[in-house]
């Protein structure tokens, strides 16, 4: 298949997906066995104030005409509001979404430092004992519910060995928060120069960060180990070490440099699981990001965020998706078919 | 293996009768310590669901409310909850709720991606497009904001929701299998040559193509089970999942996070355990029938 046949036929799907997405979210709210407008007044409103709530929400016309006038809505940056924050959802997002992004790169970085280390250690030397942690690291991994593990860390760093602050945000109350540029505190702090803010923010980005990255990190290991062994084996290592290159020189940068393609296009696909976990881990931590956002929209049934995360979420996903595709085939020529 | 490769082609097919197949299955997983070990593992769990009643001390949903939040001792194995509910009943109980949800979605999905796969992979085109484009929709979604969206939507429905939420998350993967298996047997020769005998296409697709498609799908099926057992532990934990007062694993752990943060510990600790030795069980088992029926993955 063609370069351009490729890159057509991959956005004529993303197309295809991201109308599916928004279809789903839409439906979300719209096919409710209850009457939101009901809901939302209460039991004791009388039906016609009801029919009026319902002519003002737009409920009364037809689906395919409130699914047009949705994704208007959309379009404008006008997601609704929230009943419980009593804010524009739009804004509300804005306001978490940088808390989300550096526990997700928190996580990320631990987890690609960590799981390419070990993945090389276990391809070095097979069947040895980094070979048997990595294999182990991997079936915890995907056998330890997330907010299990976040929990046992409490317990063991917080609660035992008193190490790391209470789970219970991302600063020290008595700490300022860093003035914002980035919205990521560690980042904010070290453009401030405020070391006290850094100190702190470390503290408690550090358990919430191990927890969602050890999620990613099974499969970044694994990825890398078979790539070092496919590359260790290959001729222009072995032409590198006829040549007399040292067996650090080989392994770091022949070996490593070719293996970690495919680990990068891992990396891509992770991090959009690691939305979902994160709503997991930012509800142990009271971490308040959009995972929280979302818990708490669910607790208190309100659907207007639920709906616009579950948009948003699925589009970045899907674009995520692409860009790394997109990568995959700018960079391993073997990749030109379906 | 060894004798089946001495006799001549044409009985070997009639000698890999399933019955044949499914002992050769078996006595190569209980080679591998690994396996063995999962299986064990499932089997515990099984058990404690089969036998709640028995296995468990105490009544699983009402409490002492003298005795709350005790530590494990030799009365209370586990300790007891906020309520003074013996978590050592409720980690039991809590294994029927969850087998029965993973089980019933598994199943579901197991029976529906066959049909989709079968569908596909068969009558190509048009349909494969529509199956597989469907499928894509949904992979492209990250499965736990999915299975949130679909809980909420339809959180009239309790336990269905959750369910219906899981079973469209398990689908795509098996689906793409089973149709990845018939398209790439639909060319053999044992097909063509029951075309050549006047099969019709849906005796070539029930009789022969679909049951040889299965082996993958099992590996594909107990691998899920794990993580719809993962999954509803996580949605539960959430809140959209199992309500409580039922015992469930995930739910249990929900509601010990906030003594967590006191020092009170076990309430938290053994019921994700649980979900923890189940889902383990299920990836072992899942992993050995892989090695066993992809011989590439066979490690040397």
């Amino acid at each position: 298949m063609t370069r351009r046949r490729y890159l057509a036929r991959r956005l004529a799907l993303l197309v295809l997906v991201v109308f599916g997405i928004s279809i789903v979210a839409f439906l979300l709210v719209h096919v409710l066995p209850g009457d939101p407008a009901r809901s939302r007044l209460g039991v004791f409103a009388t039906e016609e104030l009801v029919q009026l709530k319902r002519a003002e929400m737009g409920l009364d016309k037809s689906l395919p005409e409130q699914y047009v006038t949705y994704m208007g809505n959309v379009f404008r940056g006008d997601l609704g509001d929230s009943w419980r924050t009593h804010n524009p959802v739009a804004e509300d997002f804005v306001e978490r979404f940088p808390a989300t992004i550096e526990l997700a790169l928190a996580a990320l970085l631990i987890a690609v430092v960590l799981g390419v280390s070990l993945g090389v250690a276990a391809a070095l030397r097979r069947n040895g004992p980094f070979d048997h942690l990595a294999t182990l690291l991997g079936i915890l991994g995907i056998s330890a519910p997330v907010f299990w593990i976040g929990l046992l860390l409490i317990i063991a760093f917080v609660t035992q060995l008193h190490v790391l602050p209470a789970p219970l945000g991302r600063l020290a109350p008595d700490v300022e928060v860093p003035t914002q540029i980035t919205g990521l505190y560690v980042v904010d702090s070290i453009l401030t120069a405020n070391w006290e803010a850094l100190r702190s923010s470390l503290l408690y980005l550090v358990l919430p960060a191990v927890t969602l990255g050890i999620l990613p990190l099974a499969p970044i290991t694994r990825m890398t180990r078979a790539a070092m062994i496919e590359a260790l084996e290959s001729d222009f290592v072995r032409a590198a070490r006829a040549l007399g290159l040292s067996r650090t020189q080989v392994v770091l940068k022949i070996a490593l440099r070719n293996a970690l393609i495919p680990v990068v296009s891992m990396v891509g696909l992770q991090l959009g699981y690691l939305v979902g976990g994160a709503v997991l881990v930012e509800i142990v931590f009271t971490w308040s990001g959009i995972g929280l956002y979302l818990y708490r929209s669910v607790i208190g049934l309100d659907f207007a965020p639920i709906q616009s995360l579950v948009l948003i979420v699925g589009v970045l996903f899907a674009l995520i998706n692409l860009t790394v595709d997109m990568l995959y085939f700018a960079i391993d020529p073997r990749i030109r078919v379906a | 293996m060894a004798t089946a490769a001495l006799v001549p082609r044409p009985l070997r097919s009639a000698l890999d009768v399933p019955s044949r197949r499914v002992a050769s299955v078996w006595y190569q997983v209980s080679q591998n310590t690994l396996t063995v070990f999962g299986l064990i593992l499932i089997a515990v769990v099984v058990v404690f669901a089969i036998f709640a009643p028995l296995i468990a001390p105490a009544n699983p949903v009402s409490g002492d409310l003298l005795n709350t939040t005790q530590p494990p001792s030799s009365q209370h194995l586990m300790g007891t909850d906020q309520f003074g509910r013996d978590i050592f009943s409720r980690v039991v109980h809590g294994a029927r709720v969850d087998l029965a949800v993973a089980g019933i979605v598994v199943s579901v999905a197991f029976v529906l991606s066959v049909v989709l796969g079968a569908l596909a992979g068969f009558a190509g085109r048009v349909v494969d497009e529509l199956v597989m484009r469907a499928m894509d929709v949904v992979f492209s979604f990250p499965p736990l904001i999915l299975a949130i969206g679909i809980a909420v939507t339809i959180q009239q429905g309790g336990m269905l929701s959750l369910v219906v939420a899981l079973t469209v998350i398990a689908i795509p993967p098996m689906v793409r299998i089973t149709r990845a298996e018939i398209l790439h047997r639909k060319e053999s020769l044992y097909v063509e040559a029951a075309r050549a005998i006047g099969s019709s296409p849906l005796r070539v697709l029930a009789v022969h193509l679909v049951p040889n498609s299965l082996p993958p799908l099992v590996v594909q099926a107990t691998l899920t089970f794990g993580y719809v057992i993962l999954e509803t532990a996580g949605l539960s934990f959430i809140g959209v999942g199992v309500k409580p007062p039922a015992p469930e694993w995930g739910i249990m752990v929900s509601e010990g996070s906030p003594y967590v943060r006191t020092g009170e510990w076990w309430i938290s600790l053994f019921p994700g355990l649980m979900i923890f030795v189940t889902v383990l069980g299920f990836n072992l088992v899942g992993n050995g029938l892989l090695d066993v029926l992809n011989p590439r993955r066979r490690r040397q």
